[in-house]
């Protein structure tokens, strides 16, 4: 077979599907929705890359992974080491595999995807870190000679993990200070099960542990220690990767109902807490029947998906823009649509009404439409004029984004913060204050979970430089 | 007689208190207890009887004619009054005389979850207290004398049933139920004078005595010193109905509570005239835990590609539907639960044998025996007309049970046996051997023989020879007289025993000289016998009933709920077939297709099948081989009828809601008989049991009374005994009690863990950490954590990184391990040198409970901290504090830090009772002055916070400040007493509820008005200290309450003290 012929037939295979559990029965609970590809699927799906010679996917990658060679291996069918090719460039690939958006990272920029169906780059990612876990065939890089040199990492997410896991491999000492008493940061407390497994997070971190890196957890920075203890404990960098914790409001009346919360609480003892295996677990989780969402960004999703599983009868999210604006990734929203969520698009709470007892029991609603675009490019929203409506419901999820939490920046006054609470970097990480750098969204707001990655790759190429003139 | 005036008709041997309860007329009792003998200990009762110059007790004084009756006048009431006081002078009751009862009730609508109990608000027996009725019958607004706390201990570690001693007034009751009733004996009054107590031999925890947790003592306390670990925390129902236990053949009446359509807890119905107010382990403790089990059932399902997939009834049905018409009908057999409703059964009868055509119904084949009994009931009695009661068991004079074991198979009965055995009657056990009678049965049993299968049936033979001989058989028309006599002479049979000689001379001595013999025999399952023995020894039995004219009564304890109702409208006037006969079929392949109703569990029975339709409750290893599942509702969520050992008809009502989408067997049944055959002539569109129930009685002609009376067309059982009497020897234990096949201990874990540790097969657990590698080892050893006053416990962590940065007014957040909640804990003291920190905590929920079980040398999982903004203090003048319950513990580094600064400071502490006061010394030294108020006035001012205030401001100059911390209620009384006295300015501590503790969830929000403006605060970051005259108080107490019911109901899921470090030797299968 030419060459050309074995390429058209390539164009011509279709993208293969990732199993998934059926709908139905996935709703009721907790295992993850995508069951992963099958080595002979894998296989299949690794033949369709074209192996480019001026490789556009690893351009759409924040942390550039050599996406065509892992690929390559796979066609090959040395899945260990597709694996550890990806983790020359990316610490965590079972879990970049599974909640990275990359319809606009790699696949997006993948060549198929013009006439055809790109590549299956993250299922084969996801697919290549499983395979290595199973097989427990885990390559640790050698241990580097340690250089002396201490850099503490305030906050365990994917930020943090990643600038842990550049600098161990330079041979730092790498101490990272949790507030939590577990780690992954988001991955553990934000992310639920059914997406990301939190025995993936666990592995991903206990690799780390394996090379050297050192987690306290417990340690609230900010109050049991401060900057000035860390540079007298002998850090000599510090790298803040503490996430933007902060929930927000809609500011409207009756917010403080039982019932209304945030969709961090609601996910925190779902996720961190295993609230669903209460009383197995001392966490209750909380329970509705009838459940509103306000949202529609993957935390959104993610809450009410949540809410099904945890028995809800019906779960409604309510947005304020279309179906195309909504944030939240695209399997994400399938996903959701599939397990019978209901949108409530081009809608936006107005009141929340409560009962005797104090709980939720309705909330007002006013019908929007799309205006002209603000500055981020997207319609804005505009009310309808006394479109008012009541919904029911017994429980309701604010799912509408979070900012910079003050906790830590506010006992150091001497760095520097945007408006809005953010810490203001350069686009390596560093802060105005030299032995300090911070990355991921404490640094840009919330965004996703590889792009603090990316920062922190930055952010941990900036620490090496920063070191290696001391 | 006359009382109060009233003319009152009575019966013979009536007590005054029993005529005059009859009569509605109200006489306050704390030591009578219905069912029991009076006992005339608490004298509450006491009352003028005209003619008597002593009032007499009216529990023991018996009605008499002409009597003339006063229960209340002036001079009674204050002795009762000084009895009561006297009484409660033993019983915490600073909650019952408090000046706040009616507000804090009101407010405070959930029960606080303390471990010990120091008021009305901790008591789970407050919905329901006698003790706080008599009070208010009584009006007593004070107590002279100081409470005599006695500080026992508190006993936890036993499984179903806490103990607070200190409650206890010594009625009595329960020892009086758990002897004089139950027959156990497992608790006595111990010690004497001040010292009386009640316990068990040697205080050891009722589950190292025979204590059979049959719940009667729970039941009998008037106080809350007993409680049933399921309601501790959770008396709160919404909806409670009466019905029938389904668990077992007794049927007792029982009284179901439930929160929201799921059932919560179960009480023995005082009603009920099968078991009048008692009840089993099974029946007190289980049912809900079981019913609510966590793998019901919910969805109904279908095989494809090897796995289940959940759809909704319509496609299920029309799958199921399709799955039937596949086959012919005599290739369909379906096995019907013997824990079926009547209704269903009478469903299931009309669906497979009209609709479907087939009729291959049968039971499973523990279950055969109940035809074999029915056939000799019908062929040499008269089935319908064969009378046979519980009641019976009380009034025999000689009882014989065959193969019985109450205690294991129908533990309420041993109530009745007891009765029996009070009044003088013989009881006996005939059994096989290699099993061990239960240790309550034997207690019963004047003997006991273990014997030989053959041996039983010899006995019993001759039994009936030496009868059959010895009567005159002219007065008998006996059909086939002549046939059991020629069999009879030449069996030639003659027991071998002389034990079994003795047994049956005495028989015959008896039924010679005592006109109105009662025999009673008690026939038990405990173990599977062939066929072709029950068939013989059943035989036999009935033969004693012809022979001695009914002089003998035959009751069968069958082990399933309703398999007499089940057979009777299954296989009244059709043919019966047995289980062997379909596995029969299945194993030739004749058989294609098997709907089952409750497993069997036979895996290569199943694999040999085409089609496997599973109906349902609980996944069993079935399961994997169903084509489709069925789930379906317990006796608890579907209503009709159960018809019970006595053959009567009992009433199931709705208690609960059912699991998911799983649906009644009957309405499974009709849905299929729709889909099944479009143009029904049948009626299949019932809307409830209520219609089926009607048709049944009409259509089966087994509920028509008969009209032929019984005419004497007996003829007598003529055994053959060349049959084969070989069976399985599968014992009936307290492990087999099943529903619908699933055993009850299955789904009961505390069940689980009690037979094991009885069973002796309990293994110390293997400490050890998990393997997982990146979990750092906690460095948080706890010093020191011990209770100083009840419910508050005193705790010292090692923590030097928090002791190093601790400030009053900062929290930490504690996590005992790995699966407990975050809870947040104000610090009390810290020390920077030896890196310790101080946290005083009171036991008030499911984490705190686990945190006061911790030992000390343990390792707390995770402590953060120090957390929360950071207060500001400075010389403000005089300051006032107040602390109550934790707080005093909390203001304490407020005061330590006032006084560095050199203000005056003035300290409230308050708490209900002087006993809850602590630190005292530490207050007395370091601080100005302490005021101390308790709501029964035992130290200091009587009364709440607010009156200590106004004590306060009376005797000051001014008060330029004021801190106060304690629970919510306290908070906001202080704050308003405050801002009232001319707006001090004050500060509360909050507690609120919180995951992270550093602003992350947004749990902890607090709503405060500002210049009338609401605006919302994070406790965690923006407090815990806010100005109390901001706060919104009522919503932050709903906020903080808004976990309680499900908290409430996990209680009952917390393993006791005595099993949680246990676990079962077989888990892993």
């Amino acid at each position: 077979m030419s060459n050309n012929l074995e390429k058209k037939k390539k164009l011509k295979s279709p993208r293969n599907e990732i199993p998934e559990q059926d709908p139905t029965l996935r709703s009721k609970n907790f295992n993850e929705v995508n069951l992963g590809y099958t080595v002979s699927i894998a296989k299949k799906e690794a033949e369709r890359c074209l192996q480019c010679a001026k490789p556009l996917c690893i351009e759409g990658c924040p942390v550039e992974v050599d996406i065509p060679a892992f690929i390559k291996l796979i066609q090959e069918e040395k899945f260990c080491e597709a694996a550890w090719k990806i983790k020359e460039k990316n610490a965590l690939p079972g879990i970049c595999g599974r909640i990275c958006p990359q319809e606009n990272q790699c696949e997006g920029n993948c060549v198929l995807g013009k006439k055809f169906e790109p590549v299956a780059i993250g299922h084969l990612e996801r697919f290549v870190a499983d395979y290595e876990r199973e097989e427990s065939n885990f390559q640790i890089p050698e241990k580097k000679k340690r250089n002396g040199k201490k850099v503490a990492i305030i906050g365990s997410g994917p930020a943090g993990l990643t600038v842990a896991g550049d600098l161990i491999k330079l041979g730092y000492d790498i101490t990272i200070f949790e507030a939590f008493h577990k780690g992954g940061g988001v991955l553990a407390y934000g992310i639920p099960e059914f997406r990301l497994p939190k025995k993936i997070v666990q592995e991903e971190i206990n690799y780390l542990i394996k090379q050297g890196v050192k987690i306290n957890y417990n340690m609230v920075i900010g109050k049991v220690l401060t900057f000035d203890d860390l540079l007298d404990m002998g850090f000599e960098a510090i790298f803040i990767g503490i996430g933007a914790g902060l929930p927000q409001f809609l500011g409207i009346p009756g917010e403080n109902l039982n019932r209304v919360v945030t969709a961090n609480e609601y996910l925190t003892r779902v996720n961190l807490m295993n609230a669903y295996n209460f009383p197995d677990y001392k966490t209750p989780f909380i329970s509705g029947n009838n459940v509103i969402v306000i949202g529609g960004g993957n935390v959104a999703m993610d809450s009410a998906r949540t809410a099904l599983r945890l028995g809800a009868d019906k779960v409604t999210i309510v947005y304020r823009r279309a179906m195309e604006q909504l944030p939240a990734r695209k399997e994400e929203v399938h996903h959701a649509r599939d397990e019978g969520i209901i949108f409530n698009l081009l809608t936006n709470p107005t009141k929340f009404i409560g009962n005797e007892e104090g709980n939720i029991e309705k909330v007002e609603v006013i019908k929007m439409r799309l205006g002209e675009p603000d500055s981020s490019g997207r319609a804005q929203p505009v009310p309808i004029k006394d479109s008012e409506f009541f919904i029911d419901a017994d429980l309701v999820i604010i799912a509408i984004g979070t900012t910079a939490n003050p906790l830590l920046t506010s006992t150091y006054k001497k760095l520097q913060l945007t408006e809005r609470g953010y810490i203001a970097t350069d686009k390596f990480g560093r802060t105005n204050i030299t032995h300090i750098f911070a990355g991921g969204d404490i640094v840009t707001g919330g965004s996703t979970a590889i792009s603090a990655m990316g920062a922190g790759r930055g952010a941990a190429k900036a620490i090496h430089q920063y070191l290696q003139e001391l | 007689m006359i009382i109060d005036n009233k003319e009152i008709e009575f019966s013979e041997g009536a007590t005054i208190l029993e005529v005059a309860k009859k009569a509605e007329i109200y006489i306050p009792t704390l030591c009578y207890f219905e069912g029991l003998e009076g006992y005339g200990a608490c004298r509450l009762c006491l009352c003028k009887v005209e003619g008597s110059k002593k009032l007499l007790p009216a529990c023991t004084t018996p009605a008499n004619e002409g009597m003339v009756v006063t229960t209340k006048n002036d001079e009674i009431q204050q002795l009762r009054r000084e009895l009561i006081k006297l009484i409660l002078s033993e019983h915490p009751y600073s909650c019952l005389i408090c000046e706040n009862k009616e507000k804090c009730e009101t407010l405070r609508t959930s029960l606080d979850k303390a471990g010990r109990i120091f008021g009305c608000f901790s008591c789970p027996n407050k919905e329901d207290c006698e003790i706080r009725k008599i009070i208010d019958y009584l009006e007593i607004e004070k107590v002279d004398y100081q409470l005599s706390y006695k500080n026992y201990p508190l006993q936890r570690e036993d499984p179903f049933i806490e103990k607070d001693y200190n409650l206890c007034i010594l009625c009595g009751r329960c020892v009086r139920v758990c002897n004089e009733l139950r027959g156990i004996g497992a608790i006595n009054f111990s010690d004497r004078g001040h010292d009386t107590k009640v316990s068990t031999a040697f205080e050891l925890p009722y589950i190292d005595t025979n204590c059979q947790f049959c719940g009667a003592c729970v039941d009998a306390c008037p106080t809350g010193a007993l409680s049933s670990k399921k309601t501790k925390w959770n008396i709160h129902y919404t909806d409670v109905k009466n019905s029938t236990c389904g668990f077992c053949s007794i049927g007792c009446g029982f009284k179901y509570f439930s929160v929201n359509g799921n059932l919560s807890d179960s009480i023995p119905d005082n009603e009920s005239p099968i078991n009048k107010g008692q009840g089993c382990l099974i029946g007190r403790f289980c049912t809900s835990e079981f019913n609510n089990g966590k793998s019901r059932l919910k969805f109904p399902s279908f095989k494809s590609n090897y796995k289940h997939i959940p759809s909704g009834w319509d496609d299920i049905v029309s799958k199921t539907v399709k799955k039937l018409k596949i086959f012919r009908p005599e290739e369909i057999a379906i096995l019907a639960s013997p824990n079926l409703t009547n209704e269903s059964a009478f469903i299931l009868n009309k669906f497979a044998r009209q609709i479907i055509g087939t009729n291959k119904l049968f039971l499973p084949i523990k279950e055969n025996k109940v035809n074999i009994f029915y056939n000799l009931l019908n062929d040499y009695l008269d089935t319908k007309n064969y009378k046979r009661s519980f009641e019976d068991i009380e009034n025999s004079d000689y009882i014989i049970l065959i193969n019985a074991d109450p205690q294991i198979t129908h533990p309420t009965l041993l109530i009745n046996l007891n009765k029996a055995k009070k009044r003088g009657a013989k009881i006996i056990s005939l059994n096989l051997s290699k099993y061990n009678l239960s240790l309550e049965t034997q207690k019963l049993l004047d003997f006991k023989l273990n014997l030989k299968r053959q041996d039983i049936i010899e006995a019993f033979v001759a039994l009936n020879m030496n009868i059959f001989n010895n009567i005159n058989l002219q007065e008998k028309s006996l059909e086939n007289a002549e046939g059991f006599e020629t069999w009879i002479n030449n069996s030639n049979i003659q027991s071998k025993s002389d034990e079994l000689e003795n047994l049956y001379k005495e028989l015959m001595n008896l039924l010679k000289q005592k006109e109105n013999f009662n025999g009673l025999i008690l026939f038990g399952f405990i173990n599977h016998l062939s066929d072709a023995y029950i068939q013989n020894l059943l035989g036999l039995l009935v033969n004693l009933i012809i022979l001695t004219n009914n002089k003998f009564h035959l009751i069968p304890l069958w082990n399933s709920g309703n398999i007499e109702g089940v057979y009777q409208n299954l296989f009244y006037n059709n043919q019966y077939k047995s289980a062997y006969e379909i596995f029969n079929e299945i194993e030739n392949g004749k058989i294609k297709l098997l709907y089952l109703t409750e497993r069997i569990e036979n895996t290569g029975l199943l694999e040999k099948l085409d089609t496997i339709i599973l109906q349902d409750i609980f996944p069993s290893k079935d399961l994997k081989y169903a084509d489709i599942i069925l789930p379906t509702c317990t006796f608890l969520e579907d209503s009709g009828t159960y018809t019970n050992s006595e053959s009567k008809m009992l009433m199931i009502n709705k208690n609960a809601k059912s699991k998911g989408d799983s649906m009644p067997d009957w309405k499974i049944f009709c849905e299929l008989a729709h889909t099944y055959r479009d143009n029904n002539s049948l009626k299949f569109d019932y809307s409830n049991p209520d219609e089926i129930r009607h048709e049944m009685l009409r259509d089966n002609s087994y509920y028509k009374t008969s009209d032929k009376k019984s005419e004497c067309k007996y003829k007598l059982f003529i055994p053959n005994l060349d049959e084969n009497f070989k069976s399985s020897f599968e014992i009936y234990t307290q492990k087999s009690f099943n529903f619908r096949g699933e055993p009850i201990y299955n789904q009961v874990a505390d069940l689980k863990n009690l037979i094991e540790y009885r069973t002796e097969k309990l293994k110390q657990i293997k400490k050890g950490d998990n393997g997982n590698e990146d979990v750092s080892k906690p460095q948080f050893k706890i010093l020191y954590n011990e209770e100083i006053v009840p419910n508050i416990y005193k705790l010292i962590i090692k923590a030097p990184f928090i002791a190093a940065k601790a400030k009053p007014c900062n929290f930490i957040i504690i996590m005992k391990n790995e699966k407990s909640e975050r809870i947040p804990l104000t610090l009390s003291d810290w020390n920077q040198e030896q890196g310790t920190i101080t946290v005083y905590y009171q036991e008030k929920g499911l984490s705190t409970l686990e945190l006061a079980k911790a030992n000390e040398g343990e390792e707390l999982f995770s402590v953060v901290g120090p957390l929360g903004k950071d207060v500001e203090f400075s010389n403000f003048g005089t300051v006032l504090l107040g602390g109550g319950c934790y707080g005093i513990g909390s203001i304490y580094p407020i005061a330590r830090k006032l006084k560095e600064l050199r203000n005056r400071v003035i300290v409230i502490l308050e708490s209900k009772n002087k006993l809850l006061f602590y630190l005292e010394k530490k207050f007395e030294t370091l601080v100005d002055k302490v005021v101390y108020c308790t709501s029964d006035g035992s130290k200091g001012i009587k009364g709440k916070i607010e009156t200590a205030i106004s004590h306060v401001i009376e005797a000051e100059e001014t008060i330029d400040r004021c801190y106060f911390i304690g629970c919510n209620y306290m908070m906001m009384e202080a704050s308003e007493k405050t801002q009232s006295e001319g707006n001090i300015p004050t500060f509360v501590n909050l507690s609120t509820i919180m995951i992270d503790g550093t602003g992350m969830c947004g749990g902890c929000r607090v709503t405060l008005l500002k210049e009338g403006a609401e605006i919302t605060k994070f406790a965690c970051v923006d407090g815990p200290t806010f100005n109390g005259h901001n706060i919104k108080w009522d919503l932050l107490i709903k906020r903080n309450a808004r976990f309680d019911v499900v908290e409430e109901q996990s209680y009952q899921t917390q393993s006791c003290k005595a099993l949680e470090n246990l676990h079962l030797e077989d888990e892993n299968e």
